[in-house]
């Protein structure tokens, strides 16, 4: 499930899958701008069927974070 | 104080003696406090009641926001925290320009009277640190941050000189921790002593000294060019007003770039770390990546406190993003200054960005596929360009009719060139610059770990690079340094 949360990353921000890691951001990536974060937000929870919360999203400083978020709403991560 | 003076530069070397001195952490963090409140009162006297007063309120208020259990509480805090600091903000920045527009009406309508202007001074840094107090209460209420035990600790975030005058605007949760936190390898158990690594000396001198070259030898240098063109653009033709707003974009990067790597390397000295304020900004692709690029600390402000609370629930509907988009723009234009031509320069971002919002909503295939290419990103680069360049005319200009004028040569195009030709020989030293500038700015980009690589060198290629780039400073330095322009802000 993580390479289906770096497939989805990947295809959003329009860059390789082998430059997503847990550390990867906003920072990191430089595609990774204001408008595709909130595209990211759609895919995932299309994907996963979940409601992100504001405070959620704005806590977001790398995928480790969206990890924990997406587990909080019961999505489990498997390596 | 400002960074480019012999004053700062006695102050930071005497702030880090003592901070080497000092053994332990706790004393270290009181020695970074009074000298940050210094640094603070040595340029604004009795103003700096104005920031003990926003951090008071906000450690107070933070505390209290976290402790209460209802959602109305802390509501009615948070409420007291904005009103406070917005207040004050308003207050001190924008009552005159109320006052004008009051003033302005009151004759429309014929009324004799008017209301006398208060002449506020404003106060240096008051936007950078109210936002700063500002998202730490917002961060607490919105569950996002604990807040901080001790007030020493939160006065420290709020007055951290590096950053206190002209950011970048710093957020409690990236740098408390970084107080708290163990240093690795260099953590005495016994002394709890913070101490200054090579390294971190390294790329904070490095980085500083990027900082004074970019705004002595660029910025200053580029600044009579700008001068000479939009002191008076009237009979200008287009190619000269180009040629102005170029320069006069590249002087406001390199002025507050500049003072944001002076702020960002001496942090790093010290061993905190902020993030970068600026990305390459010229290489931005659409309009809402420029405002990923360009005083990021701000516009990233702006989005998670003002952009997404508006639209986050409602961002489906285009109109509710575009719309949002729009009203977020101004406030961000006047956010740089109390005048109708900041409002100008929000509106035309905020017109450009969600315009390309709507577009890319209604064909969104259209709007990407054809910019994948080389040709196409260096189109969307200078289509972006060209419209961030337009925005830079009432960034620069308040008088409405040379704002205007300027603004119309740059849209509706009349070329003379033996005018550009005449304005270049005038100011060639400036013009070159603008060459070498752009020059570099492309290396930069090309080779985007270039700043580690060079404080990575080994110590004599480092010395050389530092002397290389220490001469022009030197030579430039006439005693008599320029303001920095965002410390009007």
């Amino acid at each position: 499930m993580s390479q289906e949360l770096y497939q989805i990353i990947s295809e959003v921000m329009s860059i390789p899958l082998s430059e997503i890691n847990d550390g990867s951001g906003p920072e990191s990536i430089d595609s990774w701008d204001s408008f595709k974060g909130l595209l990211l937000v759609d895919e995932l929870e299309s994907k996963f069927k979940i409601i992100f919360s504001l405070e959620e999203v704005v806590d977001v400083k790398t995928v480790e974070d969206i990890k924990k978020h997406l587990k909080n709403h019961g999505v489990i991560l498997n390596d | 104080m400002l960074f480019n003076t012999i004053d700062f530069v006695i102050f930071f070397i005497f702030v880090l003696s003592l901070f080497v001195v000092i053994k332990n952490r706790k004393y270290q963090h009181t020695l970074l406090l009074f000298a940050s409140l210094f640094f603070f009162y040595y340029s604004s006297n009795y103003l700096i009641t104005l920031l003990i007063f926003s951090t008071i309120l906000d450690f107070y208020l933070g505390k209290e926001i976290y402790k209460s259990k209802t959602k109305s509480k802390k509501k009615f805090l948070l409420f007291l925290s904005l009103a406070g600091n917005l207040g004050m903000l308003g207050f001190f920045k924008y009552t005159d320009f109320a006052i004008d527009q009051i003033n302005y009406v009151l004759f429309s309508m014929n009324f004799e009277s008017s209301i006398p202007h208060l002449d506020l001074i404003l106060p240096i840094g008051i936007s950078f640190y109210t936002f700063q107090t500002l998202s730490y209460t917002i961060d607490i209420y919105r569950g996002n941050l604990i807040p901080s035990k001790s007030l020493r600790e939160f006065a420290i975030f709020v007055a951290f000189f590096p950053s206190l005058v002209a950011g970048p605007i710093i957020r409690a949760r990236d740098f408390l921790p970084q107080l708290r936190e163990k240093i690795n390898g260099t953590y005495n158990g016994k002394l709890k002593q913070i101490i200054i690594q090579n390294t971190n000396l390294k790329f904070g001198i490095t980085l500083m000294a990027i900082g004074f070259f970019k705004k002595i030898f660029f910025a200053d240098n580029i600044a009579p060019l700008v001068n000479n063109i939009f002191a008076n653009p009237i009979g200008f033709d287009s190619s000269t007003i180009f040629l102005g707003s170029i320069a006069s974009g590249i002087q406001i990067y390199c002025d507050f770039s500049g003072y944001s790597d002076i702020a960002i390397g001496a942090a790093m000295i010290i061993g905190i770390k902020i993030s970068k304020n600026f990305n390459n900004p010229f290489f931005a692709t659409s309009p809402a990546n420029f405002w990923d690029r360009w005083h990021i600390s701000l516009s990233s402000w702006v989005r998670d406190y003002l952009y997404y609370p508006l639209m986050f629930k409602r961002r489906k509907s285009i109109i509710v993003v575009s719309g949002t988009l729009l009203f977020t723009m101004l406030v961000l234009g006047l956010w740089h200054g109390s005048g109708w031509n900041f409002l100008l320069f929000g509106l035309i971002h905020g017109l450009v960005i969600s315009g390309h919002r709507l577009l890319a909503h209604i064909m969104p295939e259209k709007i990407k596929n054809p910019f994948k290419t080389k040709i196409g990103i260096l189109f969307s680069i200078s289509i972006t360009q060209y419209f961030v360049f337009l925005a830079w005319i009432p960034f620069r200009i308040d008088d409405s009719e040379k704002l205007f004028y300027a603004m119309g040569k740059f849209v509706f195009l009349d070329f003379q060139i033996t005018q550009l030709l005449h304005q270049i020989n005038l100011n060639l030293f400036s013009s070159l610059l603008i060459i070498l500038f752009i020059l570099l700015s492309i290396i930069s980009f090309k080779k985007t770990d270039l700043l580690f690589r060079i404080s990575n060198l080994k110590l004599r290629y480092w010395i050389i690079f530092m002397i290389f780039i220490m001469i022009p400073i030197f030579f430039f330095y006439d005693g008599n340094p320029e303001d920095f322009i965002y410390f009007r802000f």
